[in-house]
């Protein structure tokens, strides 16, 4: 109603309205150019370690993610036929997200994940995590994209690092939301 | 909206939403009861500890640090307990994104703490609007909200 008016305000209310950051236009194709095969950085588990360079800490992220990905699909498989859909749709958000965590790191890596498959020599498939095992698991995420965003030396790697973070962190927030709720 | 280049920069941006998100919690809590109203009470105060924050990191690198604006218009009445929520995780998501851009301009541990202020507000965020995204303020959560007229 009073948009329009000559009050000076008007000039700020875009400030409440949130604002389009477009980061995403910041990644740059700075991979290793060995698209299907895992640098030997991936290999290692997260927070055991903070890579050095960028390279490195890419490397890992994505394996992070990838891995993440792979436990959000067991947890959709073995969801057990109570649950509502809107829990599944939300395990599949989640699952997505990591996807494009992934993607963001490393453009190589394959939308439809079907050139992921788990390394040679790595352990037996592990069981389905319940909601509570994939809020951990969100949670040091979090805390580990926090080290590796601290590490990395490229300004736009440690915001994209910064905002993976914030993803998981708000993931692992919504996680116990629905648990308490649904449990 | 361009990407801040320096930590000055990268600081008033995130002070400018601080002081917007103080603003914008008032109009939030004023629409909702309860449980909500006092959420929302709560955050006023934990944002304008960031903004204490914010205004202190920019004096110590020698500035001033601007003020807020006298008022801010929301993008839509927040005349209903649902566009209450939605603006305050608009507000949230948006600082989310301004504290990551933060930590980009910013080293060891400013950078961890800037780091770590989005994944509150991201957190925050989510708890109002029960959603979240990949890249947590990269688009903002409202619909049809219009970019800034200059």
């Amino acid at each position: 109603m009073t948009e329009g008016s000559d009050r000076p305000v008007v000039s700020r209310r875009v400030a409440l309205a949130g604002t389009a950051l477009g980061s995403l236009a910041v990644l740059t194709a700075c991979t290793d150019g060995s698209p299907s095969s895992p640098t030997p950085a991936a290999s290692g588990l997260p927070g055991t370690g903070v890579p050095t360079d960028d390279d490195g800490v890419r490397a890992a992220r994505v394996a992070t993610e990838l891995a993440l990905v792979r436990d959000y699909d067991r947890a959709i498989a073995a969801q057990a036929p109570g649950r509502t859909p809107s829990d599944r749709e939300q395990l599949r958000a989640f699952r997505a997200h990591h996807l494009a965590h992934a993607i963001a790191l490393d453009p190589n890596v394959d939308p439809s994940l079907t050139a992921t498959a788990a390394p040679t020599g790595s352990p037996a498939p592990r069981p389905a995590p319940t909601r509570a095992a994939l809020r951990t698991l969100e949670a040091q995420a979090a805390a580990s994209a926090v080290d590796l965003c601290v590490a990395s030396s490229s300004p736009e790697l440690s915001q994209l690092l910064s905002q993976i973070g914030s993803s998981e962190a708000a993931h692992a927030a919504l996680l116990a939301i629905s648990a308490t709720r649904s449990t | 909206m361009t990407t801040p280049t320096s930590r000055e920069d990268a600081l008033t941006r995130t002070l400018a939403d601080e002081y917007a998100a103080i603003y914008g919690y008032g109009l939030i809590a004023s629409a909702l009861v309860g449980p909500p109203r006092r959420r929302a009470q709560g955050a006023i105060d934990t944002h304008r500890v960031r903004r204490d924050q914010l205004r202190g990191l920019i004096g110590s690198l020698g500035r001033v640090p601007p003020n807020p604006a006298p008022a801010y218009d929301p993008p839509y009445p927040i005349d209903l307990p649902r566009r209450a929520a939605a603006l305050a995780a608009a507000i949230e998501s948006g600082l989310s994104g301004s504290y990551s851009q933060l930590a980009a301009q910013s080293v060891g541990p400013d950078r961890r703490a800037a780091a770590l202020a989005a994944q509150e507000a991201a957190v925050r965020a989510a708890a109002w609007s029960l959603s979240t995204q990949a890249f947590p303020g990269t688009t903002t959560a409202i619909a049809g909200t219009s970019p800034p007229a200059g």
